[in-house]
């Protein structure tokens, strides 16, 4: 009896640990989001309605105004490709962007509302306002226009017929200003061509060469604005310490200022030589009247910044000096008042200095191995404290201000521009028994049954102590959890990124907790990271740290760094002396580290396959892989044939191995290559090897891991879709969409899981997007199957394929599947939609055998619905609920230790991070369950038992003496 | 040592007393060697009658089961479930009690009568029930009689190559 009850005892403790897994800040938070710019390429600082408001336009296309006070966005525009032009004057913000067009928008500056816009159908080259008023002269492909608001037409237009690259408009007064760099001849030296243009009338006025060895772009020439003295450029003579001072549109003399004084006293000429120049006032609204630029010099380890503004003194044109930085690597940033910053590396991060003006200075303490040195420095005041905005190589963006080394806030804008994402597991959380158990006998394996059972002595103890410390209730303190901590559901997992910028950047899947950061360099090139790879998988209680590899390209060179991904420590840096096509995970571990082997496939004449970890050893241990290895080449983009390679593995003395050509798959004549899908990793996995019908027969799957979809565009018009064997080479199946479009604004996306293929493209109106079903079985008869256990791709049959077209609600610019432990759960089909929603379509909606009439009893027992076109965009599906994920261009997903849940990320600019259960929580209790029924219910039974037995015993002992 | 509570009976045994026959009894009349062969015929036949009807009553239920059957559906619910377990359990009773079922009047007295054929019947009618309860199961789809059954333990196929 006292057994039982321990046991009973025992039970309801173990019941705690569950009890405790859930605090109440975290009940029905799943997901997180959170809105990215990407590193800005300008930031400019205004105040508008006594509100510190910095304004940046940045590499991916966005246009947006940050909150000096807290970082967070006032407001956000994506535009339509790259900024070329970027200003904010009057409380308007201009842009000009596109990439084979141009549009130039102008934009309220408090609210970010659109208040006009115009398109051209050329690239831009520039656009600026007109002072004092609202117009805007803007340069797209060769034609200059003058564009007023509430005007669908430009005021006027006025080709310039090519006489330069201009990249420069400048107004002043009534004079229209376009600077390029004049076509070089075998006669002609490099040189600037200015072309003066009358503002109210379009007329051209002149055109005139000057600067002679000058290029616009290079730091040996700037454009100062005065709005009081016109517009100037100064540039200095190559080779020659002579400096320039020229009034644009002045061409007798052509230079105003010669041997500018000023200069002359700060850089010695050995120095000058060496000089570089550039604008401060990036904006000329900053500073109407004393244009500034910087001169800086770095010769002999001796370097010197000095920021020089020019003024008139009655007729005479001056420099004077507004202040002077000693320092190398510095960042320098005006404000519009007369102060101005500069920000230079130190060895515990930035030290930076605001001098001109008011005078501050201050430190950022932050590791550069993290976040990259500083790049860009903005300086902007909040009531009258200024705030210095940093910005590093990597894209992070702190505020600083004086008195403190702490940033008041910091954007980490490299996830804008992350090209991959690998889910980490964590190891669940061990117990304090578990660890005590750990240290005192390392060599305890965590094997589940002993983890088990060490949970239950931690149970027990934690019973006692409970009962002991007089059943007191635990204080409603939440423990903080280390983003690296994992959980016993495995929804907390580390998500790590890898960027364009060179950032690897591990964040929590939980929260998005920052949990470590890294900037991967080449030299001094930020590595534009391409693959992330998780080489090393955690185990509980395990000495072997999981590990994290980034794979990227520098110049030549393929980098690969490999982390600690709990700490971020850099466990190994390689530089690989090629220039990969492809990399990818091989089926092999390395026997020294027992890390998963990366390979990376290099083109051309003698293609191969080059090992990561680079050492013979593992490209002999993936020798030792039993199984033939097939690499292809050539699904890029553009490309006209797709080549398969063996990996051949004879004499391996190198960390590489030779490639041998195994196919060739030469698309038809007219064809071009837009995209290559393969499997993700495990997305081939499948519970079931058939599907069901209602007459409970089956039709086996066609599960091919080797399966390759080739989509391309025909010259014809409209795109071919391939389904290929990438092993054989062998064409399996193919489809023609004769009225398909595909183009940058209309992409080709598509999923491959399972025996799915599900792909959505453009097809033109009435139709709009389409997205197309394919679904392949071993035969089109129930039933029927190969039923050899072990196939070859080399004498593989054909799928028989059932296709179906559906109308897609919206354009998609990313798809993904979800993806659960066993695979048992049914997946949802995650598009990524270009308005920012991610949205999840059960598989019954895309089912390719959905009938065209009303279902028979079979299809009803097979689970079909009646064939719709349109795929319903049911607000209840959007998993991103009301946020607007901009620019999703990755859809992953990664299995949770819950069958039913899988966890959903959407990147590519901003990020967003949920868990989905596509068939319901099937294996977890409902939110209306009751534990407290259970509990006593558990109780009662105790009772009942306790009650019961003497009487029962009584009862047999009459009945022994019947 | 029980205590001595009752009356020792058995001296009455020793008197050998005869008692006359009660009045218009006549032994003649029951004890006659051609009555006594007759009334173990009629006998007979009476217990093989008996077992006929014990032998086909199994099936006087048939019909009724299947009237429950067809009423409870073929689709799996709780009756249907109860209905076809009491269709396959009974018929799987009385075949687990033959000999049970037809021993009251098999052997009476010392006299063993042939019931086999009773049996055979009996037994032909519960295999019959039994049959018709599987087929219930199978037509409510409770037998793994198709490949889908099996599906779940089909392992993966093997792929002799690796693609990267």
């Amino acid at each position: 009896m006292l057994a039982r009850l321990a046991l009973t005892a025992l039970t309801l403790a173990a019941c705690l640990p569950g009890a405790r897994a859930l605090f109440p800040d975290e009940a029905g938070r799943i997901d997180w989001y959170r809105a990215q710019i990407g590193a800005p390429t300008a930031l400019i600082p205004h105040t508008h309605n006594h509100t510190a408001l910095l304004y940046a336009a940045t590499q991916r296309n966005v246009v947006a105004a940050l909150r000096a006070a807290d970082g967070q966005l006032a407001w956000r525009h994506v535009l339509d490709g790259p900024i070329s032009a970027f200003s904010v004057r009057d409380a308007r913000v201009l842009t000009q962007s596109g990439a084979n067009h141009s549009h130039v928008h102008v934009w309220d500056a408090a609210s970010g509302g659109l208040e006009w816009s115009f398109a051209q159908p050329a690239p831009g080259r520039g656009a600026v306002f007109v002072r004092d008023c609202a117009d805007v002269i803007a340069l797209a492909g060769d034609a200059l226009v003058r564009l007023a608001p509430g005007s669908s037409e430009p005021a006027w237009e006025l080709p310039l017929n090519r006489t330069a690259a201009y990249s420069r408009i400048v107004v002043h007064n009534d004079a229209v200003f376009a600077i390029g760099d004049a076509p070089q001849t075998r006669s002609a030296k490099r040189r600037l061509h200015v072309v003066q243009v009358d503002a109210a009338t379009g007329a051209l006025r002149k055109q005139y060469d000057t600067a002679e060895g000058i290029a616009l772009r290079g730091g040996s020439v700037v454009v100062l604005e005065s709005r009081e003295y016109g517009a100037y450029m100064v540039w200095r003579e190559p080779e020659n310490i002579v400096w320039y001072v020229h009034r644009l549109g002045l061409t007798a003399p052509m230079w105003e200022l010669y041997h500018a004084k000023l200069v002359e006293i700060e850089l010695m000429p050995p120095d000058m030589l060496t000089s570089t120049i550039a604008e401060l006032d990036i904006d000329a609204g900053l500073n109407d009247n004393t244009p500034r630029f910087s001169l800086s010099y770095s010769k002999d380890g001796k370097s010197k910044s000095v920021v020089v503004e020019m003024f008139r003194d009655g007729d005479r044109l001056e420099m004077r000096k507004v202040a002077s930085f000693l320092a190398d690597g510095s960042a320098i940033a005006a404000s519009p008042r007369r102060s101005v910053v500069a920000v230079r590396p130190t060895d515990t991060g930035a030290a930076w200095r605001v001098r001109g003006g008011d005078k501050h200075a201050g430190d950022y303490t932050y590791a550069r191995s993290a976040y990259g040195p500083v790049a860009r420095a903005a300086l902007v005041y909040v009531g009258d404290e200024p705030r210095v905005v940093v910005q590093t190589r990597s894209g992070q963006l702190a505020a600083l201000r004086p008195g403190s080394s702490e940033p008041l806030w910091t954007r980490n804008e490299a996830l804008g521009h992350a090209a991959d994402m690998a889910f980490l597991t964590l190891p669940p959380p061990a117990s304090a028994a578990e660890h005590a158990a750990k240290e005192t006998d390392p060599s305890v394996q965590p094997s589940p049954v002993a983890r088990y059972i060490l949970r239950w002595v931690a149970t027990g103890r934690a019973l006692v102590e409970w009962v002991a410390a007089g059943f007191g209730i635990a204080s409603g303190d939440r423990p903080a959890l280390a983003p690296t901590e994992g959980d016993h559901f495995g929804f907390r997992k580390l998500a790590v990124f890898g960027a364009s910028t060179g950032a690897v950047t591990a964040v929590s899947s939980q929260d998005g907790a920052h949990a470590w950061s890294h900037y991967l360099t080449h030299g001094r090139t930020p590595v534009r990271i391409e693959r992330v790879f998780v080489t090393r998988s955690s185990q509980a209680l395990s000495t072997d740290a999981p590990v994290i590899v980034a794979a990227g390209r520098a110049r030549n060179a393929t980098v690969v760094a490999a982390f600690d991904a709990l700490t971020g420590r850099v466990l190994s840096e390689d530089t690989l002396p090629l220039v990969y096509a492809r990399a990818f995970e091989l089926p092999a571990t390395d026997p020294a580290t027992g890390q998963r082997l990366l390979g990376f496939a290099v083109a051309g004449a003698e293609p191969r396959v080059a090992v990561w970890p680079p050492t013979a050893d593992a490209a002999r241990a993936l020798c030792a892989h039993t199984a033939p290895l097939y690499v292809e080449l050539g699904d890029q983009a553009g490309s006209t044939a797709v080549h398969g390679y063996r990996v051949a593995c004879a004499d391996v003395t190198e960390p590489w191995l030779a490639a041998e050509p195994a196919w060739e798959f030469a698309l038809p004549a007219g064809e071009t290559l837009i995209s290559a899908t393969r499997y993700e990793h495990g997305a081939q996995h499948t519970a079931l090897q058939g599907r069901v019908l209602g007459d409970r027969s089956v039709l086996y799957k066609y599960i091919n891991p080797h399966l390759g979809v080739l989509a391309t565009q025909r010259a014809a018009g409209g795109i071919a879709v391939y389904l290929i064997d990438r092993v054989s080479g062998r064409l399996l199946h193919s489809v023609v969409h004769e009225q398909a479009v595909v183009s940058r604004a209309h992409p080709f996306v598509a999923t491959l899981s399972e025996n799915r293929l599900v792909y959505q493209f453009w097809r033109g109106l009435p139709a709009g997007y389409v997205t197309a079903v394919a679904e392949l079985f071993e035969s089109d008869r129930p039933d029927t199957r190969n039923e050899s256990p072990a196939v070859s791709s080399l004498d593989l049959q054909l799928p028989s394929v059932v296709m179906a077209a559906f109308v897609a609600p919206e354009a998609a610019t990313a798809l993904g599947t979800t993806r659960t432990g066993s695979s048992i759960t049914t997946r949802d089909v995650l598009f990524g939609l270009a308005s920012g929603k991610l949205l999840a379509l059960p598989d019954a909606l895309l089912d390719p055998r959905r009938p065209m009439g009303a279902p028979t009893k079979d299809e009803q027992a097979e689970g079909l619905v009646a064939y719709a076109a349109p795929l319903p965009l049911d607000p209840r599906r959007v998993l991103s609920h009301g946020h607007a994920v901009a620019g999703i261009a990755h859809v992953r997903s990664a299995p949770t230790h819950l069958e039913s849940t899988a966890l959903v990320a959407a990147f590519g600019l901003d990020v967003f991070f949920s868990r989905t259960s596509p068939s319901g929580l099937f294996d977890q209790l409902s939110p209306t369950f009751s534990k407290a029924n259970l509990v006593i219910t558990s109780l009662a039974l105790v009772a009942g038992c306790l009650l019961g037995a003497p009487m029962v015993r009584r009862k047999l002992t009459t009945r022994a003496w019947a | 040592m029980s205590p001595k509570v009752y009356a020792d009976l058995t001296s009455l045994a020793k008197t050998k007393t005869k008692l006359a026959n009660p009045p218009g009894f006549n032994p003649q009349s029951s004890s006659t060697s051609n009555a006594s062969t007759h009334q173990r015929a009629d006998d007979s036949a009476l217990r093989a009658s008996k077992a006929w009807e014990i032998a086909i009553a199994p099936g006087k239920s048939l019909p009724m089961q299947a009237f429950m059957a067809w009423m409870s559906g073929t689709s799996v619910s709780i009756f249907s479930i109860l209905i076809t377990g009491m269709i396959l359990m009974t018929p799987a009773k009385g075949l687990l009690s033959v000999q049970q079922t037809f021993a009251p009047i098999e052997r009476v007295k010392g006299a063993k009568v042939d019931l086999s054929m009773q049996k055979l019947v009996f037994v032909a009618i519960n295999v019959a029930g039994i049959l018709f309860g599987i087929y219930r199961l199978s037509i409510m789809g409770l037998l793994p009689t198709t490949t889908s059954d099996w599906l779940a333990f089909i392992p993966a196929k093997q792929h002799l190559e690796h693609s990267v």
